[in-house]
C-alpha cells in the first residue's frame, strides 16, 4: 500500500469528492429541485428506488410461444394456399398439421390424386424456403405433403416474437402515460415490466395481457344450415357442463362430429335491454382469411343513431389488398371479426371493400372500446402472453418502508457512534469518522452505478453498520493486547503491530461476507437482489474505511501530534 | 472502558464435549422439527400463490374479513392473519392462485368485498404479490443452489486461505448448526419461507463462517507461535483473546438486527427475525461448537500420524487420546495435559521473550515426559 500519508489523504479526498457530487441530486430532490446550474455538466441521477419504496408494479409476462407458433403456421398455410390456387397447382388445401408443436412446426399440404406432388415440392423450395420438406404420405384423397419450418428459422422466430412482444408492450404503456417504465428481455420467453407509480393495476394488467389478435374468418354458412350446432351444445353441456362456453373443450368434444374443416367459435351480443351479454355459438371456417396484423391505426367513434361506440380500424397496404381480394370473392357471406378468439361481429360482405377500413361494432362501454382501440393501434401481440409474476406495492406502504428503514440505519448509527466513543474513546471516535464516510461512500455507489436501492437493501446497509465496526474493534482490541504485551510500547508501534495482525482476520472474514452477497447477487430476484447490491458494496467501503481510512488518521495524527501514548 | 478483561481465561475447551453433545443435540432436534413439520412453510415465493396485505382504516373483525372471501368467485384455499408487526390494523391474506390466470386482481376484489360489509374506504390495498406456478419452481431451485454454493464456496476458500482442513470443518460444523437450528427456530414460530428468508440464511452463513475465520485465524497465528503440541490449549486461549471482539461484534450486530425488527416495519420483519436468531445461534457456534469440533479433528488427524509412526512405541508421543476415546468421569476434572499445557502459557505471557519468532516447539517451561 502507499506508504505516504498524502498520497492516502489526496486519494481519500478524491473518493469523498467524487461522492459528493454523485450524492448531491438526491440531496437536492429531498429539499426541492436540482438547481439549473448543476445540471448539464454534473450528474443528476438521485439515487434509485425500487419499487418497494417507491410504490408500483412489478410483472414478468410470459409469452405463449406455442401459441404464437399455431397462428403462424395459421397463416403461412393460408397464403400457400392462396398462392399456389393462383398458380394454378393442384392442391386441395393446406393446413397447420394437427399434432404441430415447438418440436414439430409443421403443416401440410393436400394434394389431390392424379396430381404430381413435384410440382408443389419445386414451387415450396423456390419460395418458400422457411419449410424443410418432411415426409410424403398417401391419403385417402390423394397425397399428404407435410413441411415443417427449418430449425434455425425457428428460434429466429421466437426472437423476433419476443422482440415484437417488448415492443408492443412498451407501446402500450406508453398509451396508458406510466412515468418511467422499464421493460426488458429475459431469457427466451419472458418480459419483464417494471411500472413505477401504477395505482390502478388491475387496468394495466387487462391492457398488457390482452393478446388482441384479431383475426377474420369466414362463416361456414352452409353447415350451419346442415348442422344444427346450438343443440348440440346444449346436449353436451347437458351430459358434461364443465364445457360452458369453452370453445376449445367444445370442440375437443365434438370432435368427428362437427362438419368437416369448421369450429365452433361464440359471438357476444349485448343485449341492451337487459344489458347483459349474450354467447350464440356460430360455426366458422377454420382457415383464417386475414390476420389482424394488418391493422396499422384505430379509434373510437360514436354512433349517431344508438350513441354507442364503436371502433374503427384501417389497414396496411398490403392488408387492404388481401382485404380486397377477400370481400371481392365471397360477396354475399358472413365475414367474422374474431377478437382473441371471440366473435366480435358477422357481418355480410355486400361488396368488394378496397379503401382498407373496417369497424368492430358490439358490445362496448366506452372504456371497453378505447381500450380496444388502444391495443388495435399498439398492434397485437404476436402470441398470447401470461402473467407469470406480479407485485404491487402501493405508495404509501412505500412511504412507510422508506421511513421505517431510515428511522432504523439512523438509530443503530448514533447507537454504534455512542458506543465507539464511550468503549474505545479518541479511536472511537476516530473509527466513527470512518463510519459516517462508510455511509456516504455506499450511498454515493449506488448512486453512480445506479443501482436499485431497496427496503431488504436499507437493512443491509443497517446490518453494514453493525459489521463494519468489527473492523474497528479487531484492530483496537488487538492494538489493546499489543500494549498489555508490553506496557512501555509506543504508541506508534502498538497500532502498527495491531493493523498488521488484525489484517488477515478482516479480510478474510470480509471476504465470506462478500461471498455470501455475490451469490445473492447472482440468484436472487428484485427486492432480495437489493439488498445483495447493499451488503456487496458495503463490504468493499467498509474495508477501506474501517482499515485503511482509520489507519490514516492515525498515522497522521502520529506524525503531526507525536502520540507517545494513544488513549485506548 | 473495558467489559471483558485482558487476562480473561475462560476455561471453554475443558467443557467442549458438553458442547459438541449439546451442539449434536440441538441439531438432532432442530433436524427432527423439520422432518416431523414437513419441511419449513414455503411462502408464495416458492409455493406459487397470491399475498395480499390489507390495511384497515376503522376496525375490523377478522372472522368477517374470512366471510367475506369465502364468498368470492374462484377462491381456492385461503388465511387470514392479522399482522403482529407494523401498524394496528394490517391483516395477511395468503390465496392460493385459482386458476393460471394471475390477472384476477384478487387484492381489489378482497378490498371491495370488505368494503361492501363496513363501508366506503373501510380498508385499503396496500400490497398484492402473486407468484404462479413456473416462477415458484425456478426461485426454489435458485434458492437451493445459492445455499450450496455458498456452502461449497466458504469451505473452498478456508481450505485455500488455511491450508488445513481442520479450520474448514470446523466452520462447516458451526455454520450447519446455525443454518438448521435458525431454520428450526422458523418453523417453530410458524414463520413463512421466501426468498428474503434466504437470503437471511445465507448472511447468517457468512457472518458465521466470518466469526469462525477470526477464531480461527488467532488459532492459527498462536500455533505458529508456539507449535501444536498442546493444541486444546492453544485453541482455548485463542478464543480467549478473540472473546472481546466477538461479543463486542456480536453486540452491534445484534443491535442493528434488533432495531430493522422493531423500527424496520411489516415487511422486512420475519427476514429482520431470521437475521437477529442466526446472529446469536452464530456467535455462540463460533465459540462453542467450532473449536472443539477443529480440536477433535485436529486430535483425532495426530493419533493417526503417531500411529502410523510409532507402531511398536509404548507411549504415544500425544497425549491428545484421551479428549476422545477414554471413558471420563462425570466430574469434568481438567486432564493433565491441559493443566500443564495452561500453566506454560499463563507463565509464557509474561515478558516479550516468550512471544518472540516463531519457536515450534512449546515455551520451555513444561515438565519432562509430558509430550
Amino acid at each position: 500500500m502507499f506508504k505516504d500519508i498524502k498520497i492516502r489523504g489526496a486519494v481519500l479526498g478524491i473518493l469523498l469528492a467524487i461522492s459528493v457530487i454523485y450524492l448531491a441530486p438526491s440531496v437536492f430532490s429531498l429539499v426541492g429541485e436540482i438547481p439549473d446550474w448543476w445540471k448539464g455538466a454534473l450528474p443528476s441521477d438521485s439515487v434509485k428506488l425500487g419499487l418497494d419504496l417507491r410504490g408500483g408494479m412489478y410483472v414478468v409476462l410470459e409469452v405463449d410461444m406455442e401459441e404464437g407458433l399455431k397462428a403462424e403456421l395459421d397463416q403461412s398455410a393460408a397464403l400457400i394456399e392462396s398462392q399456389l390456387k393462383k398458380n394454378d397447382m393442384p392442391i386441395i388445401k393446406a393446413m397447420t398439421a394437427p399434432e404441430a408443436t415447438m418440436d414439430n412446426p409443421a403443416i401440410v399440404i393436400l394434394v389431390p390424386k392424379d396430381a404430381d406432388p413435384k410440382v408443389i415440392q419445386n414451387f415450396i423450395e423456390e419460395k418458400y424456403w422457411k419449410f424443410a420438406f418432411l415426409e410424403e404420405t398417401p391419403v385417402e384423397q390423394g397425397v399428404e405433403l407435410t413441411y415443417r419450418v427449418r430449425q434455425e428459422l425457428l428460434v429466429q422466430m421466437k426472437e423476433n416474437w419476443l422482440r415484437q412482444s417488448v415492443e408492443t408492450i412498451r407501446r402500450r404503456i406508453d398509451s396508458l402515460g406510466v412515468r418511467e417504465p422499464t421493460i426488458q428481455e429475459q431469457g427466451e420467453d419472458r418480459v419483464v415490466l417494471q411500472l413505477p407509480g401504477v395505482d390502478d393495476p388491475g387496468h394495466v394488467k387487462k391492457i398488457i395481457g390482452k393478446t388482441a389478435r384479431l383475426d377474420f374468418m369466414l362463416v361456414a354458412q352452409d353447415a350451419m344450415k346442415t348442422y344444427p350446432v346450438a343443440t348440440k351444445i346444449a346436449d353436451l353441456r347437458k351430459e358434461n357442463p364443465a364445457v360452458g362456453y369453452d370453445p376449445a373443450a367444445i370442440n375437443e368434444a365434438l370432435g368427428d362430429e362437427l362438419p368437416e374443416g369448421t369450429e365452433v367459435f361464440f359471438v357476444s351480443r349485448l343485449d341492451r335491454a337487459t344489458g347483459r351479454i349474450d354467447k350464440e355459438p356460430i360455426l366458422l371456417k377454420k382457415r383464417i382469411e386475414m390476420a389482424g396484423s394488418s391493422v396499422n391505426d384505430a379509434g373510437v367513434r360514436f354512433d349517431p343513431q344508438f350513441n354507442e361506440p364503436y371502433v374503427w380500424f384501417s389497414l396496411s397496404d398490403e392488408g387492404a389488398r388481401t382485404f380486397a381480394e377477400l370481400t371481392e370473392a365471397n360477396i354475399g357471406r358472413q365475414l367474422a371479426i374474431v377478437l382473441d378468439g371471440g366473435v366480435m361481429s358477422a357481418p355480410v360482405i355486400k361488396s368488394k371493400i378496397g379503401g382498407g377500413q373496417g369497424i368492430i361494432e358490439g358490445r362496448f362501454t366506452e372504456e371497453d372500446a378505447r381500450d380496444l382501440a388502444l391495443v388495435l393501434r399498439s398492434g397485437a401481440l404476436p402470441a398470447p402472453v401470461n402473467i407469470a409474476e406480479e407485485r404491487t406495492v402501493g405508495a404509501s406502504l412505500g412511504d412507510d418502508s422508506i421511513r421505517a428503514g431510515l428511522t432504523a440505519i439512523a438509530v443503530a448509527g448514533i447507537a454504534v457512534f455512542v458506543f465507539m466513543i464511550v468503549y474505545y474513546g479518541v479511536a472511537g471516535l476516530i473509527a466513527d469518522i470512518a463510519l459516517a464516510l462508510n455511509m456516504i461512500f455506499i450511498f454515493a455507489a449506488l448512486s453512480v452505478l445506479q443501482a436499485t436501492l431497496t427496503l431488504p437493501g436499507l437493512a443491509g446497509i443497517a446490518l453494514t453498520i453493525g459489521m463494519a465496526v468489527d473492523a474497528n474493534v479487531i484492530s483496537f482490541e488487538r492494538i489493546r493486547e499489543e500494549r498489555a504485551r508490553d506496557p512501555g510500547i509506543s504508541a506508534k508501534t502498538a497500532i502498527a503491530n495491531g493493523y498488521n495482525h488484525s489484517k488477515s482476520a478482516i479480510f478474510d472474514a470480509n471476504i465470506t461476507t462478500m461471498f455470501s452477497a455475490l451469490i445473492l447477487l447472482q440468484f436472487g430476484t428484485g427486492p432480495v437482489k437489493g439488498f445483495a447490491v447493499t451488503l456487496s458494496i458495503g463490504v468493499i467501503s467498509s474495508v477501506y474505511t474501517a482499515y485503511f481510512v482509520t489507519r490514516l488518521i492515525f498515522d497522521y495524527m502520529l506524525d503531526r501530534y507525536k502520540f507517545s501514548r494513544a488513549d485506548f | 472502558m473495558r467489559l471483558i478483561p485482558q487476562d480473561i481465561n475462560l476455561p471453554f475447551m475443558d467443557y467442549r464435549r458438553y458442547f459438541v453433545i449439546g451442539s449434536i443435540v440441538t441439531v438432532a432436534a432442530a433436524i427432527a422439527i423439520i422432518v416431523v413439520s414437513g419441511g419449513p412453510k414455503a411462502g408464495i415465493d416458492f409455493s406459487g400463490g397470491t399475498e395480499l396485505q390489507i390495511q384497515g382504516n376503522q376496525a375490523l373483525n377478522i372472522s368477517d374479513i374470512r366471510e367475506e372471501i369465502t364468498k368470492i368467485e374462484g377462491v381456492g384455499d385461503f388465511e387470514v392473519q392479522k399482522m403482529t408487526s407494523g401498524g394496528e390494523e394490517e391483516y395477511l391474506i395468503r390465496l392460493q392462485n385459482s386458476s393460471d390466470d394471475l390477472a384476477a386482481g384478487m387484492g381489489q376484489l378482497v378490498v371491495s368485498a370488505v368494503n361492501a360489509r363496513y363501508g366506503e374506504n373501510a380498508s385499503t390495498l396496500r400490497r398484492e404479490e402473486s407468484v404462479g406456478p413456473k416462477i415458484g419452481k425456478e426461485l426454489r431451485q435458485k434458492a437451493l443452489w445459492a445455499v450450496i454454493l455458498a456452502v461449497i464456496g466458504m469451505m473452498i476458500y478456508i481450505w485455500y486461505a488455511f491450508r488445513s482442513l481442520s479450520y474448514g470443518i470446523g466452520a462447516l460444523a458451526a455454520l450447519t448448526h446455525d443454518v438448521l437450528i435458525t431454520i428450526g427456530i422458523f418453523i417453530l414460530l410458524g414463520k413463512e419461507f421466501n426468498l428474503p428468508i434466504i437470503a437471511a440464511l445465507l448472511t447468517i452463513v457468512g457472518y458465521s463462517v466470518n466469526d469462525t475465520i477470526i477464531v480461527s485465524d488467532r488459532i492459527r497465528e498462536n500455533v505458529r507461535k508456539e507449535g501444536d503440541r498442546h493444541f486444546i490449549a492453544t485453541a482455548n486461549k485463542s478464543i480467549n483473546q478473540t472473546l472481546s471482539r466477538t461479543v463486542l461484534t456480536a453486540a452491534t450486530t445484534l443491535a442493528a438486527t434488533l432495531l430493522l425488527l422493531i423500527l424496520g416495519g411489516s415487511v422486512i420483519h420475519d427476514f429482520a427475525l431470521a437475521l437477529t436468531i442466526g446472529i446469536v445461534v452464530g456467535t455462540y457456534s463460533s465459540i462453542y461448537v467450532a473449536s472443539p469440533y477443529v480440536i477433535m479433528w485436529n486430535s483425532w488427524m495426530k493419533n493417526r500420524a503417531a500411529m502410523a509412526r510409532s507402531a511398536g512405541h509404548t507411549n504415544a508421543p500425544y497425549k491428545s487420546q484421551p479428549a476422545k476415546s477414554a471413558p471420563r468421569p462425570n466430574v469434568p476434572v481438567p486432564s493433565e495435559t491441559h493443566g500443564k499445557a495452561v500453566d506454560s502459557v499463563q507463565t509464557g505471557k509474561v515478558g516479550p521473550s516468550g512471544n518472540k519468532g516463531k519457536k515450534k516447539k512449546g515455551s520451555g517451561k513444561k515438565k519432562s515426559g509430558r509430550r
